[in-house]
């Protein structure tokens, strides 16, 4: 159990997308003319390096999981990668929603609720009267800061959005 | 002399120096935001200046250009977030410097080294731009290829940690650079059917997404249930110039421009290389090499000296040769023609007047972007007293603006979150991100040199190692390489010393 | 330009609210914004072009006209999402050569049919241009000497139209060439100025600039004629047959009602005659060859049926 730490699991991810790189490149049409470097040549040898930098990262990591190497990982904390996780799914939201929503739309509510769920999980506010305050502040800052900078790129900087 | 003082004239206008000063404003704003780089803030700004006169079109652009380099400093020192690709070095001893407290003071460093490195990089514009401009003709397939090899073992530089892990990440960044279509065949690579990567993927995504997005997502996971009792007292105290401190590191500041200027004058090379390059020859250079990477002042001398000395050198050969030497110059160049002033060597002879004025406005602009940034130091600072709670989604916001506003591309968007996820792991577990930035830079330059110097040698790999400028640069990696290697071998022997004395 | 930009929003809204799926909107096109979507970056040639359009196309038309960039893929993603937009005239985007390359490299699913071309409003030709090192000044020696070794060619990117014409140029010639990409035009300037390869195929604009001054390039042929460089005689002047140029113009996703085409020609023809749009145009060194009707759609089946041959052949190496 002690080695399917998060440092693991990555080294094993990282390997992988290599073994992936590898196996495309195979289908990758031969060189021609001078040198006959090919499309898939160049790739492959960065690739087959990595593997071999990646196996002994791995040794690395293994052997020091099994000293249980105290330098290794802080634990990961729950709350910490729950907040990250919220955080992501509201950006990926956010890009989801940008085209069919328009600009003002998306980035309000992404600021606002982007606002909510940082203050909920940086500083938390302890009383109803803090939250309703928290809740305020977040309206007022994204509607001024979506308003400012769809100002300021579109009419100052020329950018188009949707 | 007459052209001189005609140029003086020209400048010397009010309206100029304002189109300069505004320039140079806009041109900070939009360098200071993720994804808005250099040649971004250029092209944004020419629709503007369509109605004006070339000399103070002109003043604006060049204004634009000086302040977009140097304005990627700020979040690079405050936020750990580069503006632009070339400040990707600043954040490395920035960053640490404004966490110990000392953003005002590595804000002064930062200012005044771009300051330095501009006027000096302007001076050899004037003075030397022909020979530099014949030496940059210099590079051919054989030549670039040199130089990304010379790149790659930079690598070990800007590892954060752990060496293995920092050759890791740097390949992974050569592999990315492999994206999309073939550069000699057009053959598709590892696109997986995305018509968006064709051309490859793009470096602002990466980096914004390996640098900015990333970082957002540490700090939520980070401080997410721990109190931020670490809020930093800033002291302000040395917001001043640090002229004296600059000058002792004469030495940096000297190679670093020189760098800045020679890579910034060969066409092709790319200016962002020439920070990674002077801040690794700053490091070599000094003392106490371990410190950079921790705060060392020297390092954020070297990034930002060089890279507000490349402005400077990317104008060379434009103005010389009529070759743009990298993006920002090429839409600048762009941006001259619809004024109808076509750079190159004819316009040294029919409008010397005209080129003297460029010079002057050159200069000009980089005094504005020192006095500007200088006011603003503590304006800046104050931008670390915005509770996180709301930069954090403030900056993912800039983020969105700056990658999807340049290109409108949703594709992009998807690419900058997947490089967040990525830089958030590759942080974590040592292996740091520049180098992944380095590699993608690089990749590109290696590989299609390599190929097309077999090309044009009809295979005969000799060529890469006959000619002198290709021979020495290989040779400087190897011995480089071989120091690095042969300094970790100490370092390692040592530290098993130590461990050894400690367990008695 | 932005207060009328909000007054149009409104407008739109205040028609589609009233008379829901108009057939009056057609008749006086447009209503609303206009996009031109512009399938690179900012700051290239085409991009300049566009933005020298737009105002004088704004005055034409009494409406906003908005350039969106939506760069990637050498213009792929732009032309796939202009496609993606309703053909109702609103939506429209550059064409030029790249439409013929892109499908010929097989890197896009589109056909030349999926758009309705409505103007082609400049050319631009391409020009050999030779390295000050090359030993060569004229398209006869330049031949001879590659009968005996390889001459190198440069052009910028492999699969644009420069390199199918850099192809084109070495059949027409019968000369033996090795052909070598580059990134962009510059760097194969520059590798030319600095005699690494001993020729380019550009854009006369990618090189006027190098042509002039010590040890500089030697312009040979165009593919017709600019006023960018005058005195260098075309490829047709000196007996071979390669005549392909450079365009931009405008087209949409096919299936434009034809009063709308009629109002976008109308526009063109009137925004094309404001004088700062033809400064630019000179500036920029593109030649004003307006366009329209059955002589488009001659000129556009032309170069698909010149381009798209042989940019498979070199797709299919």
């Amino acid at each position: 159990m002690r080695l399917l730490s998060g440092r693991i699991v990555f080294d094993l991810a990282l390997l992988a997308g290599a073994a992936w790189g590898l196996w495309q490149s195979q289908s990758l049409p031969p060189g021609y003319g001078g040198g006959d470097i090919g499309p898939g040549d160049f790739p492959r040898a960065v690739l087959v390096l990595g593997v071999i930098a990646l196996l002994a990262v791995l040794r690395q990591d293994v052997s020091a999981a099994l000293r249980r190497a105290p330098d290794v990982d802080t634990p990961p904390h729950l709350q910490g990668t729950f907040a990250a996780l919220l955080i992501s799914a509201l950006l990926i939201a956010y890009v989801l929603l940008l085209e069919p929503l328009g600009f003002l739309a998306a980035t309000g509510a992404f600021l606002f609720f982007g606002i909510l769920a940082c203050s909920r999980f940086l500083d938390p506010p302890d009383s109803v009267a803090a939250w309703r305050r928290t809740l305020l502040g977040a309206a007022l800052v994204a509607t001024v800061a979506t308003g400012l900078s769809f100002f300021v790129f579109t009419y100052g900087f020329g950018l188009i959005f949707p | 002399m007459d052209n001189i003082l005609e140029a003086l004239t020209l400048v010397a206008d009010l309206r100029v120096l304002l189109g300069i000063c505004t320039g140079t404003f806009l041109g900070l704003v939009m360098g200071a935001l993720p994804g808005l780089t250099a040649a971004m803030a250029i092209a944004l700004l020419i629709p503007l200046t369509f109605g004006m006169g070339p000399v103070l079109g002109v003043g604006m652009l060049l204004g634009a250009f000086c302040g977009a380099i140097a304005g990627g400093a700020v979040p690079a020192i405050l936020l750990n977030i580069p503006g632009t690709p070339s400040s990707v070095t600043t954040t490395l001893d920035g960053f640490p410097m404004a966490r110990n407290g000392e953003a005002g003071k590595a804000l002064g460093i930062s200012i005044t080294s771009s300051f330095i490195g501009g006027v000096i990089g302007a001076l050899l514009l004037i003075a030397l731009s022909l020979p530099i401009a014949r030496f940059a003709l210099e590079f051919g397939p054989a030549e670039f290829f040199a130089l990304g090899v010379f790149g790659l073992v930079i690598i070990a530089s800007v590892s954060s940690g752990s060496m293995l892990r920092g050759l890791v990440a740097g390949l992974l960044g050569l592999f990315l650079a492999t994206v999309g279509s073939d550069p000699m065949t057009g053959a598709l690579r590892f696109t997986g059917g995305e018509p968006a990567l064709i051309t490859g993927i793009g470096l602002l995504p990466a980096l914004i997404g390996l640098f900015a997005v990333s970082q957002v997502l540490q700090d939520v996971y980070s401080r997410t249930g721990r109190r931020a009792a670490e809020a930093v007292t800033q002291s302000f105290d040395r917001a001043r110039p640090p002229f004296g401190l600059i000058a002792r590191a004469w030495r940096v500041v000297a190679s670093s421009t020189i760098i800045g200027v020679i890579v910034g004058a060969i066409p092709g090379a790319g200016g962002s290389i020439s920070s990674f390059i002077s801040y690794d020859q700053a490091r070599r250079m000094s003392r106490t090499p371990e410190k950079f990477g921790t705060g060392a002042p020297e390092g954020l001398i070297a990034s930002e000296s060089s890279n507000n000395a490349t402005a400077g050198g990317a104008l060379i050969p434009m103005l010389t040769l009529g070759v743009p030497g990298e993006v920002a110059t090429a839409v600048l160049m762009g941006g001259l023609t619809i004024q109808g002033v076509r750079p190159g060597p004819a316009l040294f002879d029919q409008q010397a007047s005209l080129v003297y004025a460029i010079f002057l406005a050159f200069i000009l602009a980089n005094c504005a972007m020192f006095l500007i940034q200088l006011f603003g130091i503590r304006l800046f600072v104050r931008i670390l007293g915005v509770p996180t709670r709301v930069m954090m989604p403030l900056i993912l916001m800039f983020c969105v603006i700056g990658v999807y506003g340049v290109n409108g591309s949703v594709f992009e968007l998807w690419l900058m979150l997947g490089f967040g996820v990525l830089g958030f792991f590759l942080n974590r577990y040592g292996f740091g991100t520049a180098p992944v930035i380095l590699g993608l830079i690089l990749g590109a330059l290696t590989e299609s040199n390599l190929r097309r110097g077999m090309t044009v040698f009809d295979g005969d790999w000799t060529a890469f190692l006959l000619r002198p400028i290709s021979a020495t640069l290989l040779l400087l990696a190897v011995l480089f390489l071989s120091a690095i290697l042969w300094q970790n071998h100490k370092f390692r022997q040592n530290d098993k010393k130590a461990e050894e004395a400690s367990q008695r | 330009m932005s207060v009328k930009k909000m007054f149009s929003f409104g407008a739109i809204a205040l028609i589609a609210s009233t008379c829901a799926g108009a057939a009056l909107a057609q008749s006086n096109f447009p209503e609303g914004t206009v996009t031109i979507i512009v399938p690179y970056s900012a700051g290239g040639g085409t991009d300049n072009f566009v933005r020298a359009l737009e105002a004088p196309l704004e005055e034409a038309f009494g409406t906003d006209v908005a350039v969106r960039n939506i760069a990637g893929g050498g213009g792929a993603v732009g032309l796939t999402q202009t496609l993606a937009a309703k053909p109702d005239g609103y939506t429209v985007t550059i064409p030029n050569n790249a439409f013929y390359t892109l499908i010929g490299m097989g890197n896009v699913q589109f056909a030349i049919d999926d758009f309705d071309y409505i103007a082609r409003i400049v050319t631009e030709p391409y020009v050999l241009t030779l390295s000050p090192k090359s030993g060569h000044s004229d398209l006869a020696s330049l031949v001879a000497a590659s009968q005996e070794k390889p001459v190198t060619l440069g052009f910028a990117g492999v699969g644009s139209s420069s390199h199918i014409l850099t192809l084109a140029i070495a059949e027409a010639l019968g000369a033996q060439v090795k052909f070598v990409p580059y990134a962009g035009g510059s760097e194969a300037t520059a590798a030319a100025l600095g005699g690494h390869i001993d020729g380019v195929v550009l854009s006369p604009s990618d090189v006027v600039s190098a042509i002039e001054g010590d040890g500089s390039l030697v312009p040979v042929a165009t593919t017709s004629k600019t006023s960018l460089l005058p005195d260098v005689p075309t490829f047709a002047d000196e007996g071979f047959e390669v005549t392909t140029d450079q365009w931009r113009g405008i087209a949409a996703p096919a299936g434009v009602p034809a009063e709308v085409i009629t109002a976008w020609e109308e526009a063109l023809k009137r925004a094309v005659r404001d004088e700062g749009f033809q400064t630019a145009a000179k500036n920029l060194g593109v030649e004003f060859a307006p366009l329209y009707g059955a002589e488009l759609q001659e000129f556009v089946k032309t170069g698909e049926e010149v381009l798209l041959p042989l940019t498979r052949e070199v797709a299919g190496r």
